[in-house]
């Protein structure tokens, strides 16, 4: 029982780390890219998750993009990654199917680093704003 | 998804991006709501597509497809440009997943729209 403690204690403690990192993301992406929404409760979700929607922009074409880049990354929901519909519950949160297509879902985990993190906000800015370029929706805005 | 290293190829390197503001005619198929908008640009000069640009919302067959059409349609004559269709487009990118072929129908339908459009201006 004492031993398990321990683990829990330390667990915890891993918990909050993940969340700077996840929070340090959410921050970077708000700084450098226009018009994207973080999806769900500012507070009342998962440390180590962080999903968004990028308007004007596929969620497939930049997960390509991002993986050229040796970032792995989800786009829609865990559950719908095989499918080509916009997730699901991003359309029952009330997100128009169009931006819910936008969508990545970013899981961090207990290996990942600061240094990683800070090449993720490096990387995704240029990846978006190369495919706004390409999009018809972006040059209607 | 996995796709061939020719559709990767004009997926990270697309050919003919960009629109063309004095275009003879415009195609524009597709939804947003579905996940796939193609614009598709011509300028038509003594029936031979002279010029050609696509935008494209969409994931990376449609952004390759596009890619691919418009090497396969510019410098083609109007009735040949017509003739190419969307299992051309496939071939010549090796193939596409079963689930990703609807794009290069709609590269089909985008460069077929233009040429519409051309039509259409050109009567009135």
């Amino acid at each position: 029982m004492g031993v398990a403690a321990e683990i829990a204690a330390e667990e915890i403690e891993r918990g909050k780390e993940i969340k700077t990192l996840r929070d340090k993301l959410e921050k970077g992406f708000l700084e450098r890219i226009d018009d994207i929404k973080i999806n769900g409760h500012p507070d009342k979700r998962l440390d180590g998750t962080l999903n968004l929607c990028v308007k004007y922009v596929e969620g497939e074409s930049m997960l390509l993009h991002l993986d050229y880049n040796g970032i792995a990354v989800s786009s829609g929901s865990a559950c719908t990654s095989g499918s080509l519909e916009p997730s699901h519950v991003l359309t029952s949160m009330g997100i128009p199917p169009t931006i819910a297509h936008g969508s990545l879902r970013f899981s961090l985990g207990r290996e990942n680093t600061t240094r990683q993190v800070d090449k993720v906000i490096e990387v995704l800015p240029s990846i978006v704003s190369k495919l706004r370029e390409m999009s018809p929706l972006y040059e209607k805005n | 998804m996995v796709y061939s290293k020719k559709v990767m190829e004009h997926f990270m390197n697309p050919r003919n991006m960009g629109e063309i503001l004095d275009a003879d005619g415009v195609g524009r198929v597709g939804n947003p709501v579905c996940g796939d908008l193609m614009t598709i640009y011509i300028k038509v000069k003594d029936n031979v597509i002279a010029d050609m640009k696509f935008k494209t919302f969409g994931c990376g067959a449609a952004i390759a497809t596009s890619s691919m059409v418009t090497e396969l349609v510019n410098g083609k004559t109007i009735e040949d440009a017509l003739k190419v269709t969307n299992k051309d487009v496939a071939e010549e990118l090796d193939g596409l997943p079963p689930l990703k072929m609807h794009c290069s129908l709609l590269a089909e339908e985008g460069i077929k729209a233009a040429i519409e459009d051309y039509f259409n201006k050109i009567k009135y």
